[in-house]
């Protein structure tokens, strides 16, 4: 009989062969899923089952071979998603060059829709094998940069790196990375530290979760486990819109638009200069339970976030008087520019909490280039043309004023009674005018005080607010409905893109 | 002395409360003529209860020699809501020192005006100077203390999406009456005087709608604003509820303007020919033209303004016409001005000959050359090309009736006067979707080829 196949058994053939290619990723290598296992981590399925809604996976070019780079569309609350993510089963998740073509084509789909993407990043890099030598990465590497990079910004990009991870640069160029926080992300790996320095680190020395939460800045957020990672992207979703051509969902709480906030009084100072944590004012004026913390151990001078105001998403840049006093530290910058891309990106409204005595001034801050930080945090923040609101609570002194919104001609500054609005502080200020004279005293201290005291009473709002630098002064218990109202009266109308864009 | 450091927060918000007390008692404690409203007082006329976000709520000049009888700086500003719609507002107050140079209430305009144009919110500009001189202060004095003064208009009110709407209550002069006249309408009481400078005395021509006071200024002026959508560039739906025309048409035919629009929509300029009005509660610019006589001068102006609202806001434009081509006071190049302004319109455009009409070549009421979309005629439609007495005196009027302009396919289709507000609402609403598409544009001779 031999070689005699007849249409339906051809048929039933070339069936099975779709379906045994697709459910190579349903049945993965079985010693690369037992060693995942054994380290208690999830398979790439459990990871996309996590992450989307069920039932509406699109595999993309499953059938085409067996790689370690796996791409799809599907939906997460209803709205269309696409995903990427490594199979750290095959070659310890190093990504391949046989799926280059279908990355690209993924590529292009996300592109033209404007979809979110996620980065679910497990892989050891790149492979090395003949077919991955010059000619082909130059194609691969121009397309994967060309289509993030060069072009502006359409969807959302938020990536969960789920286990060691070597150059994920897919998570690096996003607008949201978190960790699991037993896992390491870096661009080599300690024996290629040690090949090129012979210096010996352990992958959690170069860049565990712990190091990227407090020193490198370059995740948001530090979880327990993959789950939690998984549901973290879910959540910040739910904050953003898809792309820059639509708007955040909007999502009220019952949390009435015309709340006062009377305990203001009682958290923040009458007179700046006591310490005290700004979680809780925004806490206390956002939608209740609804301000979700972005790099809350970086940079902490800063408290960043996304929040909601009646239900509308806003991003969230406020001081931290409690550390360092609030001042803006070139990590704190660091920090609060990804916040001032997300906003300019995707049109999210900006509202700005403002109580620092200005720029970190430290010999290591200088060192750090905290002058170029400056720089470009300042036009980073000019750059947004989504409504931007600021609320002076305290301290607003020199530079870190315009950078926390103040007086923004394109937005509305709100200060509270006891603001002090300077470019300098008043003490500082005298000490460096009086210097001879604070030399000369014999109760130098209480000279200080003497001469600080009429700055510091000319640093109140009265005076701006009369020039209409500032909008008004503002009760600090009215703070969540004039900030509400502001967002209203400065949204965009009609071709939301076009205007921003403009 | 109190030390500044142990200011209590019940003493720091006590002088909030102060602040804003006295900026109120400055508004309502004057006395006002008849039927007038204060400018706070015509911004609570205007907006939703409660809804005025302030921009500059504690302004007031920068000599501190007239802080105290300047608040606002004599301009208030800021954000409100009219039916749950979220307009900006600048109001003049002329009891302000608003003669004084004004520098920090010129920051606050251009500051709004620049947000109003960038973000595409539409303005109410409450317009009321008092009649002195300026008197001048010290150049430079107080600049430092502003942004923006310097560059008066940091944005052209012209580049604005949004409609604009100005009401003139008072004298409105100099670089005020420039603002005004930009406004899509301009709405002004009939105490209220238009001019550049003082010299040319009071030209309240430059108004398009006159109000008996302030409140019904106002109400006008609200009415304006609920016909023009704030995108033009959105399908077009209601911007106002349905309701019957005043007076249906029958078949005899009639006045268009309360046979076929909405009843209580319409607002006319200057009681004339033009305004703008809802047909089932969708907004239309209009022009009607009756009684068979010509054009003149002041008719093509008319025509012009309505234009332009239906071109800027792409809302659609409805002419009917019932008249005898141009009269002697019309110039070639004010017609010139309104073809080039309906040829570089998007909105759909309608043309009904209700009456004596001309609808070949660029006739500014009806002419395809002037990019109407549709022309209809009633059964009762004269149309010709010319005036026959004109050419042969004596003889009488030789213009057809409509029906050999239909056989050539000139006018569209004849339709019954009883049946034009039906077939208007079905235009408008087939055509709904073309205010969303990016027009087309054709290359050189393409556009012919394709009709041909």
């Amino acid at each position: 009989m031999g070689g005699v196949v007849s249409a339906p058994d051809r048929a039933a053939e070339a069936a099975g062969e779709v379906r045994r290619r697709r459910d190579r990723i349903y049945d993965p290598d079985p010693e690369g899923a037992q060693r995942q296992r054994s380290r208690g981590m999830l398979l790439p399925r459990e990871r996309i089952e996590l992450l989307l809604d069920p039932g509406t996976e699109w595999p993309f070019g499953y059938t085409l071979g067996r790689d370690a780079n796996l791409f799809g569309f599907g939906e997460i609350g209803g709205r269309p998603v696409a995903y990427r993510t490594w199979d750290p089963t095959i070659r310890g998740g190093a990504a391949g060059w046989q799926n280059r073509r279908p990355s690209k084509e993924h590529f292009a789909l996300i592109e033209k829709g404007a979809l979110p993407q996620f980065n679910l990043a497990q892989s050891a890099g790149g492979q090395m094998n003949l077919n991955s030598l010059s000619s082909t990465f130059a194609g691969f590497a121009g397309g994967m940069i060309n289509v993030r990079n060069a072009l502006p910004r359409r969807g959302v990009v938020l990536s969960a790196i789920l286990g060691r991870a070597y150059a994920p640069f897919m998570a690096t160029m996003d607008d949201f990375t978190v960790i699991t926080k037993d896992t390491t992300m870096a661009f080599v790996s300690p024996l290629i530290v040690q090949q090129a320095t012979g210096a010996k680190a352990t992958a959690e020395e170069i860049g565990g979760a712990e190091v990227h939460a407090t020193v490198t800045g370059q995740v948001d957020r530090v979880v327990d486990d993959e789950p939690a990672a998984i549901a973290m992207l879910r959540t910040v979703f739910s904050y953003l819109p898809g792309s820059a051509y639509e708007h955040a969902p909007v999502v009220r709480t019952g949390d009435p638009a015309d709340r006062t906030s009377p305990e203001l009084t009682g958290i923040v100072p009458s007179y700046p200069n006591k310490p005290y944590d700004v979680r809780a004012v925004i806490d206390a004026v956002a939608d209740g339970g609804s301000f979700l913390e972005w790099g809350p151990d970086f940079g902490r001078s800063m408290v960043t976030g996304l929040a909601r105001f009646d239900g509308q998403s806003v991003v969230v840049i406020a001081n931290q008087p409690k550390i360092q006093a609030g001042a803006l530290t070139h990590a704190s910058m660091t920090k609060a520019r990804r916040m001032l891309w997300l906003a300019s990106d995707f049109g999210l409204p900006l509202v700005c909490f403002a109580d620092t005595p200005g720029l970190f001034t430290t010999m290591e801050q200088e060192h750090r280039g905290i002058l170029t930080m400056a720089t470009n945090y300042g036009s980073d923040r000019m750059r947004i043309r989504s409504p931007k609101v600021c609320v002076v609570m305290g301290k607003a002194i020199g530079l870190a004023y315009f950078f926390m919104g103040g007086s923004d001609p394109e937005g509305m500054t709100f200060a509270w009674p006891n603001a002090q609005i300077s470019y300098i502080g008043p003490e500082g200020g005298v000490r460096v005018a009086y210097r001879q004279q604070l030399a000369e005293a014999d109760d130098p201290r209480a000279l200080l005080d003497e001469l600080a005291e009429p700055f510091r009473k000319a640093m109140n709002p009265w005076r701006g607010a009369a020039v209409a630098g500032i909008d008004d002064v503002i009760e600090p218990a009215e703070t969540r409905p004039r900030v509400i109202r502001a967002l209203r009266a400065l949204a965009h109308r009609g071709d939301r893109d076009r205007r921003l864009r403009a | 002395m109190t030390d500044e450091r142990s200011t209590t927060w019940e003493e720091r918000v006590a002088l909030v409360r102060e602040a804003r007390a006295a900026v109120e008692v400055f508004d309502t404690g004057r006395a006002l003529p008849e039927g007038a409203l204060s400018p706070r007082g015509r911004i609570a006329a205007l907006l939703d209860g409660g809804s005025f976000l302030e921009m500059g709520a504690l302004s007031r000049s920068q000599h501190d020699a007239v802080a105290d009888r300047t608040p606002a700086d004599g301009a208030i500003t800021g954000y409100g809501t009219i039916d749950g719609r979220e307009v900006a507002v600048i109001a003049e107050d002329p009891l302000a020192l608003a003669a004084t140079d004004a520098q920090v209430a010129k920051a606050k305009r251009s500051r709004l005006i620049d947000q109003v144009v960038y973000r595409g919110i539409p303005l109410v500009y409450l317009a009321d100077g008092a009649a002195r001189p300026y008197p001048t202060f010290p150049a430079g004095e107080g600049l430092m203390h502003l942004r923006g003064a310097d560059q008066y208009w940091a944005r052209d009110i012209a580049e604005r999406s949004a409609p604009f709407v100005a009401v003139v209550f008072g004298v409105c002069r100099g670089q005020d009456a420039v603002l005004a006249t930009a406004a899509d309408v301009v709405v002004a009481t009939s105490a209220a005087g238009i001019s550049l400078t003082e010299s040319d005395g009071r030209r309240p021509d430059a108004a398009d709608v006159v109000a008996s006071d302030d409140r019904e200024a106002i109400e006008l002026a609200k009415r304006v604003l609920s016909l023009i959508p704030d995108d033009a560039s959105s399908p077009l739906t209601p911007v106002v509820a349905p309701s019957a025309p005043a007076s249906p048409l029958d078949d005899a035919g009639g006045d268009v303007v309360e046979g076929v629009f909405d009843d209580g929509t319409v607002v006319r300029f200057a009681g004339g020919p033009a305004g703008v009005a809802a047909v089932d509660g969708l907004p239309v610019a209009f022009f009607a033209a009756a009684g068979g006589t010509p054009l003149d001068g002041d008719a093509v102006a008319r025509l012009h303004r309505v234009a332009a609202i239906s071109r800027r806001h792409r809302i659609p434009l409805l002419v009917t016409q019932d008249c005898a081509g141009y009269g002697p006071s019309v110039g070639p190049r004010d017609v010139r001005a309104l073809v080039g302004e309906l040829h570089a319109s998007d909105a759909v455009k309608i043309s009904i000959v209700t009456g004596r009409g001309h609808v070949l070549g660029d006739f500014v009421l009806g002419g395809r050359g002037c990019g109407y979309d549709v022309i209809w005629a009633w059964p009762t439609a004269q149309i010709s090309t010319g005036d026959a007495r004109v050419y042969e005196p004596g003889t009488a009027d030789a213009a057809d009736g409509p029906w050999a302009a239909a056989d050539l396919g000139i006018v569209d289709d004849v339709i019954l006067p009883s049946e034009t507000r039906a077939w208007l609402v079905r235009a408008l609403r087939t055509l709904a979707l073309s205010r969303a598409v990016p027009p087309a544009r054709y290359d050189r001779g393409t556009r012919l080829l394709d009709q041909e």
